[in-house]
């Protein structure tokens, strides 16, 4: 029989969201959290001042003195005078040859006080930090990096088809935007669900359109391969030919490079100071030195932002590259740039943690309707279905359980030794057992206990995060706001948020609990306090 | 509407595989064939790739005769793959 465009959507829509649905959500919690990963990097650090305030100039002054002193010897260096955004820390990253083995290079990434020139490393505790957390949204965890990469892309293309089937099912987009029902019936689910969908739609489609583009190379290598006769060199020449980069080669003759200061101020003659984030000296100590900033403002980031080109011997001007090869690239850098969001201030910043965190409720809610609306078709004294009942119960730890696994991360950081072996694996372990333990809960208790008891669980868990804190260090929440630590006090006020949002879905579902319980006469069976609930 | 798991899983092997192949296909003959640059063809190619497969994909779980539609993929790759060879 043949069926309408709307039919087979619906269709698709609901078994790729069913099916896909916890690895999705997986990825957005996590992705989410990468809005301000390097917050929370300072966050899990909390022996740093990362609140106190360095110009750039010295920052600068600090890693070309670092660079300098250490790696003169390195092809090129990268720059970060804010290794964490907004904090005191700057970062240096070059490469030098091993003393061993001459032809394999080694990695140096120095995260060190501006102020000192120092190293951090054994100052700040051991830590996983924002960084892996934000890392799992596309490297999981447990499995082979390869492997999730192409399970995320799998799941990342459905994700996209998901959004873009999503809105050809519902022809009164509007409509059903502006409609809530709240009833018993499920409805509620669905309307919520459209309500985070439709207010999130540009978010959602192009984070799951750029999501795609960062693999294509991983998934689509044949479509270069084969159009350069499946020359590997020619290959790759073309990959690298896509991105606009300066080429220098090194002159061989040695030469001072110009002070940092004055290198500063050539530079701040051409870019606005808000906007630099990193700086590329290519060449260190050679006559054709050069240093490129990438200023990252407006919509451009890391890999579509123009690029400044000055001598690092006479601090001249050299020439701006431009943002991309052509409209494609541009396109292309831009989606990728967007997605990652590095050119956001604070409040953009904000701006994309409400979408995460609407994209999230979008997968939660849908997977919830499912259930719900079964539920209700099989009608009030029927049984519920053992699949059904696993659904569901796998909902309850996914949706709730992994934010008690990331409130369980947060605790862990502060309450671990500092001197404990693989610390930040520990941290890590922590966030998983926890969810793991959420697991077990939600199949071996009632639907409705299972929902109620994690909520509450989770709720405790982030209501313990600021005492914690402020048992374990000194900058408790009140501490924070009277030093104008805000990455601090708005951690635990978001913590403290979070536990109220979830303690008043347990208080909800436990009236709900305790409303309908007059009328079992009997000691509920698990099945019809499933079906009550 | 009703479908089979068999049939579900009939359009998730077609989508994964064939479609897939064929979206490298096309990808490689308009590199070779479009107006531009071989490196500018491809930058657009690459861009939009992912694009044109989302939509084959829909299509291979939308559409009624799936024989017929894993045929015009076949053919699909055929052509492209015997343009590609041509052209190059």
């Amino acid at each position: 029989m043949k069926s309408g465009i709307r039919d087979t959507m619906t269709w698709f829509h609901t078994w790729i969201g069913l099916v896909l649905c916890w690895v999705m959500y997986f990825m957005f919690v996590t992705g989410t959290t990468g809005y301000f990963d390097e917050e929370i990097d300072q966050y899990m650090m909390p022996e740093i001042a990362h609140h106190e305030q360095v110009s750039l100039e010295s920052r600068f002054e600090t890693l070309m003195n670092y660079g300098n002193q250490n790696a003169l010897g390195a092809e090129q260096w990268f720059l970060t005078p804010e290794a964490f955004r907004g904090g005191m820390l700057s970062r240096i990253f070059y490469r030098l040859p091993q003393e061993e083995d001459p032809e394999s290079l080694q990695n140096f990434n120095i995260t060190m006080n501006p102020k000192t020139g120092e190293s951090i490393e054994g100052t700040a505790r051991e830590t996983a930090g924002g960084q892996t957390l934000y890392r799992m949204h596309w490297r999981l965890h447990y499995i082979n990096p390869d492997l999730a990469y192409y399970l995320i892309g799998v799941v990342t293309l459905f994700m996209f088809i998901g959004v873009v089937s999503g809105i050809v099912i519902h022809r009164k987009i509007f409509t059903d935007f502006f409609t809530f029902r709240n009833k018993s019936n499920g409805k509620g689910w669905l309307d919520a669900h459209n309500l985070m969908s439709v207010s999130s739609l540009p978010f959602q489609l192009m984070i799951a359109y750029s999501g795609l583009l960062f693999m294509v190379t991983t998934f689509l290598p044949v479509i270069g391969y084969a159009s350069y006769g499946f020359d590997v060199g020619k290959t790759i020449d073309a990959a690298q030919s896509l991105r606009i980069s300066y080429k220098v080669e090194a002159s061989g003759r040695a030469a001072d490079m110009l002070a940092p200061n004055d290198l500063m101020t050539s530079i701040l003659e051409k870019v606005d100071r808000d906007d630099i984030k990193r700086i590329n000296v290519k060449h260190p100590g050679d006559e054709n030195a050069v240093i490129i900033v990438r200023p990252m403002e407006s919509i451009y980031g890391a890999r579509s932002a123009e690029g400044y080109v000055f001598s690092a011997v006479t601090g001249e001007y050299i020439e701006t590259l431009p943002h991309a090869l052509n409209a494609a690239m541009q396109i292309n850098t831009v989606m990728l740039d967007l997605h990652e969001g590095l050119f956001a201030k604070t409040d953009l910043r904000w701006l994309y943690f409400v979408a995460g965190i609407l994209g999230s409720g979008m997968i939660a809610s849908g997977s919830i309707y499912y259930v719900r609306k079964r539920r209700v078709k099989l009608g009030p004294n029927a049984e519920m279905p053992r699949n059904l009942r696993n659904i569901e119960s796998g909902n309850i730890a996914v949706t709730v359980g992994l934010m008690a696994g990331i409130a369980a991360f947060f605790i862990a950081n502060r309450l671990l030794p500092v001197e404990m072996d693989n610390r930040a694996d520990w941290e890590v372990h922590c966030m998983f057992i926890v969810w793991g333990l959420c697991f077990v809960h939600a199949f071996i208790r009632t639907n409705s206990q299972a929902w109620k008891e994690q909520c509450y669980f989770t709720s405790l868990l982030y209501l313990a995060l600021p005492f914690i804190n402020g048992m374990t260090i000194d900058q408790h929440l009140f501490n924070a706001i009277n030093e104008g630590n805000w990455i601090f006090a708005s951690t635990d006020l978001l913590s403290i948020l979070f536990s109220l949002i979830f303690g008043a879905i347990a208080f909800q579902m436990g009236k709900k609990v305790t409303l309908s319980r007059p009328k079992m006469r009997t000691a509920p069976t698990r099945s019809a306090m499933v079906r009550d609930h | 509407m009703k479908r089979t798991k068999k049939d579900a899983a009939a359009r998730l092997l077609i989508s994964l595989v064939p479609a897939f192949i064929f979206t490298n296909t096309l990808g490689v003959l308009l590199t070779l064939s479009l107006p531009g640059s071989k490196l500018t063809n491809l930058s657009y190619v690459i861009t939009f790739a992912f694009l044109f497969y989302s939509v084959l994909v829909m299509w291979v779980f939308h559409t009624t005769h799936l024989k017929a539609a894993l045929s015009g993929i076949c053919i699909g790759i055929l052509l492209c793959s015997g343009a590609s060879y041509l052209l190059y």
